[in-house]
């Protein structure tokens, strides 16, 4: 697939939800860990409502779709992710605006401003133990996938493993942000919670797409 | 401990539709939404900049407490000990902040700060002028880094008035938003809990369970204020020609009596070398579970002095 349309996407995002609300109990106990416990129910409770508003209204665009999606993450969650999670999808906006379909060189560049976006806002960057450590090493997968081929779910699933060996870095980190702060040396050996959460939004946009194309 | 209810989605909305039903000459609600609650007066002060106050709902009086004449013109709760998103604060500025634009002002939290940075752009997109003042007043945290990485804590309530005093005297925004900062500059906040079982006093401890930065066996009150105003003037440096505003802050099982005992005492100590002018004891907010205090120290100067020099009362207490 070289292209990607309003009514695919919307579609693995749902997918995407529905990957993120089954994967609480997961995220729920790594927190538990090394942090306060909830950002597992704070994922959930975001995802089902932006589940509940991608199955209920209509997008005009591409750029209303992601735009109405980092929003409703925003309103829903608060705290630190709402924002942080909410910019992976407003920050990188002006790469898809105007476009009736996007194509791979698009969503990288989507990602890319994104994540300038999040480290700018967040006052952050790489090694930092935050999902930025996740989201760089996925973007850089993507790219590199991209000198072989222009296909949307294979550079999408290039993403996901990007971002699973980024959350397995995430291990040898000390937070330096957050609540997360607090567990300082206790946090090596876990990998973060925000860096595996970011992983699920990979693997379901990968997996959403991949099901869209077989039927 | 919070009641934890099966509507903690709406823990912020049913605190503020409880609290505008109690006393709805004082407050009335502007949103009682999930996840966020935006509490404002009852009566909006027209043709003067609006102080917006944030930060997460498990805890009182900070913040929903502090919306009163000369204070707040509003707080944004989140849920609990989690940050209220940035539309809820960007709809409360838009709501207030028309006319002579707003201040935002909330303790130095990851959250916080994202979503009221958040909520700045957007206002500033609408052509709404915006200040920003971060509090961060907590003297235990950040130790070998920049003032600016500290947390904040109940020092805020000393900035809430500065700011309700400015904003009375219909200062322009700009202004008044540096004068605050200033005094943020020349703000310190230490925390004390005491275990009665151990024998233990411990300082700095953070309300996440963050362990303290000195530790001391003993439980002599005397020797404990010295301690205090030890800890407290080593970090701050207070110049002779400032004037102290002493607040206690009387965290949840310590009693009454007792923070008024220990007031006198911490003022005792401090007033040996210094100029205290003001002191005040109430539970400003209220938000360890534990016997013990918060004291903060505001170092004025003549202006800011004179700001603070009139009493504001709230529902709860009097600063």
């Amino acid at each position: 697939m070289e292209y990607l349309t309003e009514n695919q996407l919307r579609a693995a995002l749902i997918y995407t939800c529905d990957l993120m609300i089954a994967s609480e109990p997961m995220l729920t106990e790594l927190d538990s860990i090394i942090g306060d416990g909830d950002h597992g129910i704070g994922m959930r409770d975001g995802f089902s409502d932006l589940k509940d508003k991608l199955v209920s209204s209509g997008f005009n665009s591409i750029y209303e779709l992601l735009m109405e999606t980092g929003t409703q993450l925003v309103k829903s969650m608060g705290g630190a992710s709402g924002v942080i999670f909410g910019t992976l999808f407003i920050g990188g906006r002006e790469a898809v605006k105007g476009k009736d379909r996007i194509n791979a060189d698009d969503l990288i560049l989507f990602f890319e401003e994104s994540a300038i976006n999040i480290a700018r806002r967040g006052r952050t960057g790489p090694g930092d133990r935050t999902m930025l450590d996740a989201l760089l090493p996925a973007i850089d997968s993507m790219k590199e996938s991209r000198k072989l081929t222009k296909s949307i779910e294979v550079i999408l699933e290039a993403a996901y493993k990007g971002a699973l060996r980024g959350v397995e870095n995430t291990k040898n980190m000390i937070p330096r942000l957050g609540r997360a702060k607090n567990f300082r040396e206790k946090a090596i050996g876990y990998a973060d919670p925000g860096a595996v959460s970011l992983s699920v939004i990979f693997k379901g946009l990968s997996e959403g797409i991949r099901k869209i194309n077989r039927e | 401990m919070i009641w934890n209810t099966d509507r903690m989605d709406y823990y912020a909305a049913d605190c503020i539709l409880g609290m505008t039903r109690v006393f709805p000459e004082r407050w009335k609600c502007l949103r009682a939404g999930k996840n966020a609650g935006i509490l404002m007066k009852a009566e909006p002060t027209p043709d003067r900049f609006a102080v917006i106050i944030s930060g997460g709902g498990g805890n009182g009086p900070f913040c929903p407490g502090y919306v009163a004449d000369g204070l707040a013109d509003a707080a944004v709760l989140g849920a609990p000990f989690a940050a209220p998103n940035a539309y809820a604060i960007y709809e409360a500025g838009k709501y207030l902040g028309k006319g002579s634009g707003v201040l935002l002002l909330y303790n130095n939290f990851s959250g916080d700060y994202l979503n009221n940075d958040m909520a700045r752009e957007l206002l500033e997109e609408d052509n709404i002028q915006v200040e920003v003042v971060v509090a961060n007043d907590d003297i235990a945290t950040a130790l070998n880094e920049p003032r600016e990485n500290r947390s904040g804590r109940t020092g805020i309530a000393l900035l809430i008035k500065l700011a309700g005093a400015c904003a009375q005297r219909k200062m322009p925004l700009r202004q008044a938003a540096d004068i605050v900062r200033r005094a943020n500059e020349r703000l310190g906040t230490l925390s004390m809990h005491m275990y009665f079982d151990r024998n233990l006093i411990e300082y700095g401890a953070g309300f996440s369970g963050e362990p303290g930065i000195r530790t001391e066996n003993h439980m002599d009150m005397k020797r404990s204020a010295r301690e205090v105003v030890e800890l407290l003037t080593e970090s701050l440096n207070p110049g002779k020609d400032e004037k102290l505003f002493l607040l206690v802050n009387r965290l949840r099982l310590t009693s009454y009596p007792d923070s008024f005992i220990m007031a006198n005492a911490v003022y005792e100590a401090l007033s040996r070398n210094y100029k205290v002018e003001r002191v005040r004891v109430a539970a400003f907010s209220n938000i360890v579970d534990t016997y013990g205090y918060e004291f903060s120290i505001l170092c004025m100067d003549d202006e800011i002095s004179e700001l603070m020099g009139n009493s504001t009362a709230t529902d709860s207490f009097m600063i």
